[in-house]
């Protein structure tokens, strides 16, 4: 390409032939046109883009080249560039009409951006320089980070839709389940206790392995409707001023025929009169029936759980400690996940749904509390549960 | 002169408008979707006070485009929006579902363009009504701190003086404020006065 510079050249002809090179070595397309929009320079990106050579493009209207640019926004800015010396950028997003130009490798159109901008020769009327630049890249990759942004965003729907469903599942299947449940509860205890009639020895046994499975079920499941409610952030709390003292007491009272069932019992440490929480009891209590029911369920037989409180600054410690075969080491990481039961052999014997531990934290962390254990096997286990003391 | 009298900023304001509603026939135009556009206030001031005022409006970080303009009188002009703002209006204007987080090249690119139509018409509308002679530069892209913007924006010693407008942008039911910026040097400030001077006696307006 013969490429003449448009104003008196102060450069030599060896400089001139140094720029063409430069101008035909640049990635993207150079076009200088003059006052008549008339082509005086075209890179080789042009040629090799357009399929229009240099020489058939020299000294042809730009808008003659490609009549379907005529009266579009490339045409109207290159006025506004000729008349009033205005620089205009025409961004790929925004585009509407773009020049015919396809990639050198894969023939595909080429995405653009457009630059338009004056160049005032000395001693010629405004000139015109149309830059182009290639984006299809940026255009591809802005176009599959948005559909990889869609799946992401249509796959975290579908998986909050299932979880809804899921929760909406439990909680009606778990209310419809406890209903008969309770009345088969009913009937076996009218039963067994001859109410309607002598029963046998051992239809009565019989009668009360029933009536034991049926209580497991009916804790069972309404640990998984406290599992649900904490999932779904519906569990409520009423939060109460209450001392320590009396809750460990009612606690106490409340498991004591769980303890006697497995042969042990429980020992209450003198607590100072003057520690208060605020807690909501019921939710509470829930939390130490747990602690001591699983104290009470490995502590050996014949044997005491100690419970005991300790002031530790501005918390309260309430210790549930018992003497069975404790937490093997493999197993303390998960002893707070659902269902995590560990696998002494003896799980299936001693009942539990794995869920008391899961819901008990969470109780406790709902009263910015924190639970906790320490377990040397078969010598001294510790459950604990830290709680805000308050005046 | 450092200053225009208030009857100068009138005219200015009226000019200013010209431009506006200009640019935003060609905005409605290329997008298909209607545009509105006004400068319903437009202030002198130093760039110190213009970076208290804008810090003032609590519009935090912004983004913009930025462009040079020479002639008569010269100097760098800015179209600015508060990020979040930034983003809303670019999706409106390109119809975009679905928003990715931050501008994207692409759509920073088309953030540059309509700045650069709205600088461009606001421009040509001064150049036009004072029979000036001003071209621009190409629109480049900033981002930050008002006061960082309006520093890196100008080179033009500090005397430099800053002609700020509010611009409330109307898309699809959505209202979008945004400033427009003009930073000018003593020269340009006063070649600026001699052109609004030069019109006001062409209409006939007596000058105060
Ligand atoms: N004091 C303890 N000594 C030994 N193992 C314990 C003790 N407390 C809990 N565990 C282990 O942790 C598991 C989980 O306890 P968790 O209270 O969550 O469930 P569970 O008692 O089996 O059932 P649930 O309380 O729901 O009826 C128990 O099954 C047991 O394996
Ligand atoms: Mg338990």
């Amino acid at each position: 390409m013969k490429f003449v510079l448009p104003k008196q050249s102060a450069f030599t002809e060896n400089e001139e032939a140094l720029l063409t090179m430069v101008l035909d070595s640049l990635v993207g397309g150079v076009i200088v046109i003059d006052d008549h929009k008339r082509v005086i320079i075209w890179n080789d990106w042009m040629k090799m883009s357009s399929g229009i050579e240099v020489t058939q493009a020299k000294c042809r209207g730009l808008f003659e080249l490609f009549p379907q640019l005529a009266g579009s926004r490339i045409e109207q800015s290159v006025d506004d560039c000729l008349v009033r010396g205005n620089a205009s950028l025409l961004s790929h997003a925004l585009m509407r009409e773009s020049f015919p130009l396809v990639g050198i490798k894969n023939q595909e159109p080429i995405q653009q951006v457009i630059y338009i901008k004056p160049v005032m020769p000395t001693g010629k009327r405004r000139h015109c320089i149309v830059q182009i630049a290639d984006v299809t890249a940026a255009v591809k990759r802005e176009h599959q980070l948005r559909s990889a942004t869609s799946s992401a965003l249509s796959a975290q729907q579908a998986a909050e839709e299932l979880a809804a469903l899921k929760s909406g599942f439990i909680s009606v299947v778990s209310h419809e389940l406890r209903t008969p449940l309770t009345s088969i509860r009913g009937s076996l205890s009218l039963v067994s206790n001859g109410v309607v009639g002598a029963v046998p020895k051992k239809v009565h046994d019989l009668l009360q392995v029933a009536d034991r499975n049926a209580g497991r079920l009916l804790a069972l499941i309404s640990d998984i409707l406290d599992m649900d409610k904490f999932e779904s952030g519906k569990m409520k709390f009423d939060f109460q001023r209450m001392s320590v003292r009396s809750l460990l007491e009612q606690a106490v009272e409340g498991n004591d025929g769980y303890a006697r069932a497995h042969c042990v019992s429980f020992d209450l440490f003198p607590i100072a009169d003057d520690l208060y929480v605020s807690i909501d009891d019921n939710r509470m209590l829930q939390v130490m029936s747990n602690l001591m029911s699983n104290a009470a369920k490995y502590e050996p037989s014949g044997g005491v759980v100690e419970l005991s409180v300790a002031k530790r600054g501005k918390h309260v410690r309430i210790s549930v400690v018992d003497h069975g075969p404790g937490i093997p080491e493999k197993f303390k990481s998960r002893m707070f996940e659902k269902f995590s039961q560990a696998d002494t052999g003896d799980t299936r014997k001693l009942g539990g749904t794995g869920l008391g531990l899961v819901i008990s934290k969470a109780i406790v962390e709902s009263h910015n509390g924190v639970i906790g254990f320490y377990s040397d096997p078969n010598r001294r286990t510790e459950f604990y549960i830290d709680l805000p003391i308050v005046p | 002169m450092t200053k225009l009298n208030d009857l100068q900023l009138d005219v200015l304001a009226e000019a200013l408008n010209i431009g506006m509603g200009a640019a935003a026939a060609s905005l409605s135009d290329m997008l298909g979707s209607s545009v509105g556009l006004s400068a319903p206030r437009i202030e002198f001031m130093t760039r110190g006070e213009a970076v208290l005022a804008l810090n003032r409006t609590g519009a935090g970080p912004v983004c913009g485009v930025s462009q040079g303009f020479e002639g008569n009188f010269s100097g760098e002009s800015m179209l600015l929006f508060p990020i979040d703002k930034s983003l809303e209006l670019v999706r409106l204007l390109m119809k975009e579902t679905l928003p990715l987080e931050g501008l994207t090249e692409l759509e920073e690119e088309a953030l540059s363009e309509v700045g650069n139509i709205i600088l461009n018409a606001v421009i040509g509308s001064l150049a036009e009504l004072f029979a000036h002679d001003i071209g621009t530069d190409l629109p480049s892209f900033k981002q930050g701190s008002f006061e960082d913007v309006l520093v890196a924006a100008c080179d033009h010693g500090k005397d430099s003086m800053v002609l700020l407008l509010r611009v409330d942008f109307n898309v699809e039911q959505s209202e979008i404020d945004g400033y427009v910026v003009f930073v000018l040097d003593l020269a340009s400030i006063s070649g600026l006065a001699n052109g609004i001077d030069g019109y006001m006696r062409k209409l006939g307006i007596a000058e105060v």
